[in-house]
């Protein structure tokens, strides 16, 4: 994948992750820190290119998910 | 009239008596939460119970440590005690995650955590972080941190958990933590509370990033073997300005990594070097993350203004701070002879704390002090 597709992508799940926290960018930051720190994804990044691992927005969602967010139908579970 | 607030130390060698002084200055407090570092020659779980028994209420953990220290003491071979009441924390949890008795490392720390959970009768995504902070002391030698806090992150993404691994005085052999009469020397124990003030943390490394930038190409768990395509060893010594026969512990202190996230380093500290050319560092660095050369600034003023910033963060000067400080600073403080100033530093306010094997907030990382402050 181009890496100008990836940064698109991994754009979209920001924002759709920002909805789901209601608009709360400090939580979003705080999510994102955590997802740079464990799994080496930057949500915010515009930065990627071709050489760049192409499976880093399937591995942002995936782990999304497994926090409970972005989880598809009503599953969806976020801090108060 | 009872105290809010209280932290205790004896620089006692022996346990038993160690404990006379402890209760003594625990006399004043109806304690929910109690934490207690001590030197790895201390009975540990001698400390947990008999604090334990003192205060049936509260949660009890401890670890030993690198050295120890409060606001008014800084000792290796002693034991300090931190005890807060009601008027601080309005209920809390603890539970141990044993890593050597679990299919798994994740596996543990979900059940420690859901263990915690079902004492407060909580849903961990649900709390609100400003309501709730955790503590986390870790063992210190088996590696496990980085896993711990990934696993943290997946079952309470919002909440913070900071905390340090256990030391042993630098022993290198063997590394504890204390939690309902049990010494763990391969897992974690997890505190959550339930905080009735409010709180900050902070993250300070007396570090500042470089123009010098690394690409991580090659990693085996915390041994990076390839940097910008070249062996590590090379690459690195080159970054550093040293042959590679000139890469000693002096210039490892000296010269760690930084992964930065928002102009702030994420110190990762080289430790040693393996026989095949590999660069062992003190927690996992990521394949394909590009890290920063970091150089020195001071670590005693840019400790003073980290507490500094704290206090303006909560608007006033906390009543009590948590302490995890990097066992890699405990020696630059010794080396350099900045024990006075280090110790004047942290004595504007109530604080307890140890020197760490490692530091934990949202990860694990090396080279850094990480503070809870308490309003």
């Amino acid at each position: 994948m181009l890496g100008r597709a990836q940064v698109e992508q991994l754009s979209a799940v920001r924002e759709a992750l920002l909805a789901e926290l209601g608009g709360n960018t400090a939580r979003l930051r705080f999510i994102n820190t955590r997802l740079i720190l464990s799994i080496g994804v930057d949500l915010f990044t515009t930065t990627l290119t071709e050489a760049t691992d192409p499976n880093l927005a399937k591995k942002a969602f995936e782990t999304l998910n497994q926090m409970g967010l972005l989880l598809p139908k009503k599953e969806v579970r976020r801090g108060k | 009239m009872a105290s809010e607030v209280v932290c205790a130390h004896s620089g006692r060698s022996d346990t038993a008596e160690a404990l006379v002084d402890l209760r003594q200055q625990l006399s004043s407090i109806d304690a929910v939460v109690v934490l207690f570092f001590c030197s790895s020659n201390h009975d540990g779980v001698a400390l947990q119970t008999s604090l334990k028994a003192d205060f049936p209420a509260a949660e009890v953990i401890g670890c030993t440590t690198g050295g120890e220290f409060t606001h008014v003491a800084y000792t290796a071979g002693g034991v300090v005690a931190l005890a807060l009441s009601r008027a601080k924390v309005h209920r809390a949890a603890a539970a141990l995650a044993q890593y050597d008795q679990a299919q798994s490392v994740e596996q543990a720390v979900r059940d420690a955590t859901s263990s915690v959970a079902r004492k407060l009768q909580v849903d961990l995504r649900e709390l609100a972080p400003e309501d709730w902070v955790g503590v986390i002391l870790n063992e210190g030698l088996n590696g496990n941190e980085e896993e711990v806090n990934a696993v943290l992150g997946l079952v309470a993404p919002f909440l913070s958990f900071l905390g340090g691994s256990a030391g042993d005085n630098f022993k290198i052999q063997e590394t504890a933590v204390f939690y309902d009469g049990i010494r763990s020397t391969n897992g974690s124990v997890f505190l959550l509370m339930n905080v009735a003030v409010p709180y900050a943390i902070l993250k300070t490394c007396s570090f500042e990033p470089t123009s010098t930038q690394l690409r991580i190409d090659r990693v085996e768990g915390r041994v990076v073997y390839e940097i910008d395509g070249k062996p590590a060893i090379d690459a690195y010594a080159e970054a550093v300005g040293v042959k590679p026969d000139e890469l000693t512990q002096m210039v490892f202190t000296a010269n760690p990594i930084g992964l930065m996230i928002d102009g702030e380093p994420w110190v990762r500290s080289p430790i040693a070097l393996t026989p095949d050319g590999g660069v062992v560092f003190g927690c996992r660095v990521l394949k394909g993350s590009q890290l920063n050369l970091l150089r020195s600034t001071g670590l005693v003023p840019d400790t003073k203004a980290a507490l500094e910033r704290g206090s303006a963060q909560l608007g006033s000067q906390p009543s009590v701070a948590l302490l995890f400080n990097c066992a890699h600073r405990c020696m630059e403080i010794k080396v350099k002879d900045l024990e006075t100033e280090f110790c004047e530093a942290i004595s504007h306010f109530p604080v307890a704390g140890f020197h760490s094997y490692g530091e934990s907030y949202l990860a694990h990382m090396n080279q850094t002090l990480i503070a809870l402050l308490l309003k």
